[in-house]
């Protein structure tokens, strides 16, 4: 990547106004999830007894409100909001590995060794994404651990499709036989010459996966079988609001919005990232 | 045509199995029976209960038994449901399903094409924007707020629809909406940008330098062959409804193949879950032919190239 080219994605990117919005909330909620490590005055466990804040409407003490235990619904969002941003950068990154190595075996190697792999791609496909990760999930416990391992292992198979077609696309350019020539292993072949090529998709794919991931997360929560108490996540505090909606949505309305604006943001972001990072577009974009 | 369609009815086989066998010992991994939650039960009840479903023989017994009883298209019987097949459990529990997810994909299939066109036509224009906007913003949201959103408003504030169950067509409009929601976002993006391609290609140039007025060249020239990307990611857009259909079955108390399956899971009903996971292979396998199909109607090149199948 030289410079030209980081300049004029940068550019071609921050191009829409969408785009810079999608940054600017992306960059925002980040900060809010990182502070939350910090001490915040209203710890979302901490609650009191004698005080008779249970189910508060939102006040300026309580600017969302409390919950059924009396806990402050601003506090437990933005502590939930750590929890829900690592699930999807989390899988994200395991996925894009996993699927670039395995993507770029099969399409580097192609043969019969690609007939397995995609095979094997394709009887996954053939599951319910939730019903795996449920499955997956309870093996391997539930927990945030759980949840993050089971997330990343249904997700990487869009990379690997598409590390793959890119691979088979690129694997008998000039660049490649010349390091043949020379005597390069195939290990260094697909690592150190082909993968860099395929950077931009794979950028793309990460960002088309975080949220996914977080749509994921929230949904198994929700529905009970992700994250438990005492961990929170915006899809528990979306769980737990479902049972006071009809006096108290705001319980439900406010982790359900940052949801919605994260991955807004995220997927806004992607869609300007796939434009700015695609050859057609920018072909197109020259006339 | 025939050949193609037996080819993938026998690639069927091994597909479905493998899912069998990976669902039977995922499921047994898990911790936990399914007699757990039954009170302090005497050892012998324990073990009676358990030597009357095999579960006290050894893996590889219980696998080759489940297997050889597949194969003779028994799926089994529930443990929680007593006297009830697993067979009859699913005859119940999938025609509901199928009305379900049916309604919400030909709802999505038929609007977000028509909300794709009217976009693509509309280039640039305030509709254009409005419905991207729209479009964009219901890929974000998930299917269980916009379900419960739709819920609260309509069910508990206006009043006009009820909040749950399966009975009535008038039951069906709220789950309906929420499942489609998500496809119909992406179908509409899709065909947008696959018939904004198809616009500017040469033989529509022709068409039009022919003098063919606007409609007749979008409806016969440019919409067929936009419909090519639209029908490979209907494929994924099962699975997709199918996990959506998990959700809104949750959330409107349907009696649905969704809300069986994670019943089942949280019991250990083994049967019932393999039971379940299978038919779902099946709704996808199926329609994934059918799209192939359909792929070869639609798209003659892919025919032509593919020699005689």
């Amino acid at each position: 990547m030289n410079t030209f080219f980081k300049h004029t994605i940068y550019q071609r990117i921050t191009n829409s106004l969408y785009a810079k919005i999608a940054i600017v909330f992306i960059v925002i909620i980040s900060l809010i999830s990182v502070s939350s490590w910090l001490n915040i005055p209203l710890s979302p466990y901490l609650y009191d007894e004698t005080t008779l804040d249970i189910l508060a409407n939102p006040s300026f003490i309580h600017p969302l409100g409390t919950d059924n235990l009396g806990r402050d619904l601003l506090a437990r969002i933005i502590y939930g909001s750590r929890l829900s941003l690592l699930v999807g950068f989390f899988t994200a990154i395991v996925a894009g590995i996993i699927g670039s190595i395995y993507g770029a075996i099969a399409g580097f190697y192609e043969g019969y060794i690609d007939n397995i792999l995609m095979a094997i791609i394709d009887v996954i496909y053939c599951l319910p994404d939730l019903l795996v990760m449920l499955l997956l999930g309870l093996v391997v416990g539930k927990g945030t651990i759980g949840i993050l391992i089971s997330l990343s292992l249904i997700s990487w198979m869009g990379t690997a499709r598409i590390v793959r077609s890119c691979f088979i696309q690129l694997k008998n350019e000039d660049f490649v036989n010349a390091a043949k020539v020379i005597g390069a292993n195939d290990f260094y072949i697909m690592f150190k010459h082909i993968l860099p090529n395929t950077l931009s998709s794979l950028l793309v794919s990460l960002f088309i996966t975080i949220p996914q991931a977080i749509l994921a997360e929230s949904t198994l929560s929700f529905i009970g079988l992700g994250l438990e108490a005492p961990q929170c996540s915006w899809g528990t505090l979306a769980s737990d609001g479902m049972s006071c909606l009809r006096n108290h949505p705001n319980l439900l309305f406010f982790p359900s919005f940052c949801i919605f604006v994260t991955v807004l943001s995220l997927n806004l972001f992607g869609d300007n990232l796939r434009d700015a990072l695609d050859p057609k577009i920018r072909i197109q974009l020259k006339k | 045509m025939f050949k193609f369609i037996v080819q993938k009815i026998l690639l069927a086989i091994p597909v479905l199995w493998i899912v069998a066998t990976v669902t039977f010992f995922l499921i047994r991994f898990v911790p936990g029976g399914p007699f757990d939650n039954e009170r302090n039960l005497p050892e012998e009840i324990m073990h009676n209960l358990k030597a009357k479903y095999k579960l006290d023989k050894p893996l590889w017994y219980q696998y080759t038994f489940y297997l050889n009883r597949l194969a003779k298209g028994d799926l089994g019987i529930s443990y929680k449901y007593t006297n009830r097949t697993v067979t009859q459990i699913l005859q119940q529990a999938f025609p509901v399903s199928a009305e379900l997810g049916l309604s919400a994909l030909s709802l999505a299939i038929v609007s977000g094409i028509l909300f794709g066109s009217v976009s693509a036509l509309n280039r640039g224009k305030f509709i254009d924007f409005l419905l991207m906007t729209i479009a964009t913003a219901g890929i974000s949201i998930p299917t269980f707020v916009f379900g419960v959103m739709l819920m609260y408003i309509f069910g508990l504030q206006l009043k006009i629809l009820p909040v749950g169950l399966w009975e009535s067509p008038r039951h069906a409009i709220l789950p309906i909406i929420t499942l489609a929601l998500a496809p119909t976002a992406n179908i509409a993006r899709l065909s947008r940008s696959s018939i904004l391609d198809n616009l500017n290609k040469d033989h529509v140039m022709v068409a039009r330098s022919l003098g063919f007025s606007e409609t007749k060249i979008f409806f016969t020239h440019v919409l067929r062959n936009s419909l090519i990307p639209i029908l490979t990611i209907l494929g994924p857009m099962t699975a997709l409804l199918l996990t959506g259909s998990f959700v809104v079955e949750y959330i409107f108390a349907i009696p649905g193949m969704g809300r069986f399956f994670i019943t089942a899971v949280s019991n250990r009903d083994y049967d019932l879950v393999i039971g379940t996971t299978l038919v779902f292979a099946l709704v996808l396998l199926f329609s994934n032919g059918i799209i192939d199909i359909l792929y070869r109607l639609v798209d003659k090149r892919i025919l032509h190239n593919s020699g005689n199948l």
